[in-house]
């Protein structure tokens, strides 16, 4: 959480965590790959001056790996606090990164933090955590990448404030390229615009949208003086398919916004 | 000879009037796949193919030279409906294989930029200029293409004055497309211009009668032997003549103005009329509905009574979408669903035993229930009576410090439903003793041993169709129904037959996941190609019934995947089931062992 925290709203999400976290609600954030999920809650934390404590979430992740469990050493077991009773008792944003790649029994930790209650029973040591003030509880996932098993329980769901990100609208996402990465206007537009070309192939013939943050990369390239053609191609096509022919037409489609050097020289 | 001079009189003549470059000439079928990604980029209509155009008749003035070489009547130029975007079958205007190719990609621009329904003249210009503006990469090679084919054009014949102003002022658009003038009226039609598109080329009579059901079917059965795209012009049968009187009397005796297709009297076979239709330049179709050779077919096909499965109830009502009207036409279909009563309870057949066993084995670890694995290094709680029984051991070994137990559970809260296509289609071979229904059999069969290891709920369906009032919905095995030999039995007395209404299909299979009382619902569909019915459930009228019921099946909390073994799915597959709702199988032998893996793949 250091260093450039950068974020241009892209609609009511600022207001609406700032409300959410003085009135103590969970929040769901749904949204594709690289459109600014993560940033946004390092954002906020900056904001409104909380820790942020992130857990990206895997199929391996049990209840025990966000309360905390006993530990042994020397003098005999110990009880070692997760990330999520961290954050409970000393307040600051739990952030839940891919909440749906977690398993099953995670969930059920969850639920009564998540609504009026807001307490961490840790049967393990028999406590009962009163969560603190300020602790504030994020989930993310990415609606695209579901699993038929593991989709998030309705239950779970209903206990969120929910916020839906997309990729920014055209004019935003050539501000957010030139904030990050220090392009010119010209390059961050013609950037944009090859994304949102690409983007429309989504679900025929390209499993994954362009995200923001590969035209931020490609941006970031360019602007250190790396060919734009190149650095397109790199970036985009070839991170985002493995076949041929759909990566000529990429190629193609690069080619109609960024001349060769060669060809530019000429 | 005679006739080898004449090839080469004809090759000579024909190089003194046009001029292309063979050797440098790029075949549209090479370019296809790219050419349709690249057309959905710039903003295509995903849900239109795309295809070869046919040459259509240009009328323009043709110089002495030209009408001793016959050529310069017909054209291979770009267009598109709303079906289809079309291209010409091969391009080799430039000397260049490179600006062949780039022609190709600017026509997939212009189409993702025009509408079906246009002014040539003006929106080829403003797209042009669109397109120009747009993408720098497009503006040299534009300028090539443009420079060699007004050099070009300087050689067209203009008789009159108003001819020539026409030309001058699509030489004008071509070069200054931002001007964005309007054509002056003159005789015929001007030259083509190759990097324009075209109108759809049918010019239809309009009649009272004109019915969508009929046109769709009978040109159907026309474009399944024609690779490209023929210019078909209708024609007003209605007057019940037997069809001989229709056409201009001078040409009866040739083939280029009539074969013997006239739909509502043919009950001959003319084994050469796809041959011959390849060389018309147009062809004539009538307007009159009910075939008889179609009817016959259906008669004939359908079996007795006797011999035909017991059907279940009296049939269920169905809806379909029309897509032209935007709405569900209410009660359309009548879904049928049968039972083979006398399908006797069988064994799995023994050419299967070892690859079921095999997979068995390999699916002993996917089994279900909960299990408490103890003694792991890591875990979700302390075994205390490992710490004790290692503590107060007298060696103490690092290797015995396993203290922790781990709650492993597989919780398989899933039913699912396969729903297999049993149309006709897969009566066609796959090899030498193999057919695709065959290859089907075997999958279902080692499906169900491999689901039914796993403990998952499942049901199994096939289906047919002979149009909207007889979807025929074979059940296989329900879901009460416990997998053994007399659902075995059923499944190996399955035959082909008839036709695929999709949608209907997937709508009944929605109705009965919906009765199922688990967490995840899995639809599980294998087909071996388009939805279609011998009426209009073709085309694009078939995916978007299609596409709506797979729609539906998503609103109702279903997961639909679609497995297929048509190699061609890709393009249209896609937009039923999208980019991760489908599989296409290249080798369809293997259909049977990958079918547990995908699903393994879904669910696990």
């Amino acid at each position: 959480m250091t260093g450039n925290c950068y974020y241009l709203p892209q609609n009511n999400e600022i207001e609406l965590f700032t409300y959410a976290a003085e009135l103590q609600l969970p929040v769901l954030i749904k949204g594709p790959t690289g459109c600014g999920k993560t940033r946004f809650i390092e954002h906020m934390g900056k904001k409104l001056n909380r820790p942020v404590y992130t857990v990206a979430c895997h199929d391996d992740l049990t209840a025990a790996d966000l309360v905390g469990r006993h530990l042994i050493n020397v003098q005999g077991t110990y009880w070692q606090d997760g990330p999520l009773t961290r954050a409970v008792r000393e307040g600051g944003i739990c952030y839940l990164d891919e909440v749906v790649e977690a398993r099953k029994d995670t969930t059920v930790v969850l639920h009564p933090l998540a609504d009026y209650r807001r307490v961490l029973p840790l049967d393990r040591t028999g406590e009962t955590i009163v969560a603190h003030e300020n602790f504030m509880l994020v989930v993310s996932y990415n609606p695209g990448y579901q699993n038929l098993l593991k989709g998030m329980k309705p239950s779970t769901r209903q206990r969120f404030v929910s916020l839906q990100f997309n990729y920014p609208e055209k004019q935003q996402e050539a501000e957010i390229i030139m904030a990050e990465t220090g392009v010119d206007r010209e390059t961050a537009r013609q950037l944009v615009t090859l994304g949102k070309e690409i983007r429309r192939l989504k679900d025929h013939d390209l499993q994954e949208m362009v995200s923001t943050r590969l035209l931020v990369y490609a941006a970031l390239l360019i602007e250190k003086g790396f060919p734009k053609r190149d650095a397109c191609i790199h970036c985009l096509a070839e991170s985002l398919t493995d076949d041929e022919e759909t990566f000529r037409s990429l190629l193609q489609l690069i080619d109609l916004h960024f001349l060769s050097g060669k060809e530019q020289a000429a | 000879m005679e006739e080898q001079v004449g090839k080469l009189w004809h090759s000579f003549i024909t190089r003194q009037t046009t001029i292309t470059y063979p050797q440098a000439a790029r075949p549209f079928a090479s370019l296809s796949q790219r050419l349709g990604i690249f057309y959905r980029a710039l903003g295509g209509d995903p849900a239109k193919s795309l295809g070869c155009a046919d040459k259509r008749r240009i009328h323009t003035r043709r110089s002495w030279l030209v009408r001793v070489a016959g050529t310069h009547r017909r054209f291979a130029l770009a267009w598109q409906d709303e079906k289809s975007v079309y291209f010409p079958e091969q391009l080799a205007l430039f000397p260049q294989p490179e600006l062949n190719e780039t022609l190709y990609f600017w026509l997939a621009a212009m189409a993702a930029q025009l509408p079906v329904d246009f002014d040539w003249f003006r929106d080829n210009q403003l797209a042009t200029k669109t397109l120009l503006e747009r993408y720098p990469g497009f503006r040299k090679q534009y300028q090539t293409m443009i420079a060699t084919l007004l050099s070009r054009r300087t050689g067209f014949v203009c008789k009159t004055d108003a001819e020539q102003q026409r030309e001058q002022a699509i030489r004008h658009a071509l070069k200054h497309p931002a001007d964005c003038t309007e054509l002056p009226a003159a005789n015929g039609e001007g030259y083509p211009v190759p990097v324009w598109l075209y109108p759809a080329p049918s010019t239809r009579l309009a009649t009272t009668e004109d019915q969508e059901t009929s046109q769709q079917s009978t040109t159907q059965q026309q474009t399944d032997t024609l690779t490209i795209r023929k210019q078909a012009r209708r024609t007003d049968d209605n007057k019940k003549t037997d069809g001989l009187l229709v056409f201009i009397p001078d040409s009866l005796f040739s083939w280029t103005e009539h074969i013997n297709m006239d739909r509502s009297e043919d009950d001959t076979f003319d084994e050469n009329a796809a041959f011959i239709a390849q060389d018309l330049d147009d062809m004539t179709l009538g307007n009159r509905q009910d075939g008889i050779a179609s009817r016959l077919k259906i008669d004939l096909d359908l079996p007795s009574a006797d011999a035909d499965d017991f059907p279940v109830g009296r049939g269920i009502r169905l809806p379909e979408w029309h897509y032209k009207r935007h709405r569900y036409l209410v009660n359309y279909c009548l879904l049928q669903p049968m039972l083979n009563a006398e399908a006797e309870p069988t064994e799995l057949p023994v050419h299967l035993k070892p690859t079921v066993k095999r997979l068995k084995s390999q699916l002993d670890r996917f089994r279900l229930g909960r299990s408490r694995l103890r003694r792991q290094s890591f875990g979700d709680e302390i075994n205390l009576d490992v710490w004790l029984e290692h503590t107060t051991s007298t060696t103490q070994q690092a290797a015995g410090q396993n203290f922790f137990n781990r709650i492993d559970q597989h919780h398989r809260n899933l039913s699912t439903l396969i729903l297999a296509d049993l149309s006709l289609s897969t009566e066609a071979a796959v090899d030498n003793d193999t057919r695709v229904i065959d290859v089907i059999r075997d999958s279902l069969l080692l499906f169900g041993e491999a689901i039914h290891t796993l403990g998952d709920r499942f049901a199994m369906y096939g289906f047919s169709s002979v149009r909207n009032k007889m979807v025929r919905y074979h059940i296989l095995k329900n879901f009460n129904e416990n997998y053994d030999d007399n659902v075995r039995g059923r499944i190996q007395s399955i035959k082909p037959g008839f036709y695929t209404r999709l949608g209907a299909a997937i709508r009944q299979s929605i109705k009965i996941l919906a009765q199922q009382h688990t967490e995840h619902k899995l639809l599980l569909i294998v087909s071996d190609g388009k939805p279609n019915d011998i009426d209009r459930y073709e085309g694009r009228y078939g995916i978007e019934d299609t596409r709506k019921a797979v729609q539906e099946a998503r609103s109702e909390g279903l997961t639909p995947f679609c497995i297929t073994v048509d190699c061609d799915a890709n393009s249209y597959l896609p937009y039923l089931f999208g980019n991760r709702g489908y599989s296409v199988i290249h080798n369809s032998l293997k259909l049977p062992q990958v079918l547990p893996r995908i699903y393994l793949g879904l669910t696990h």
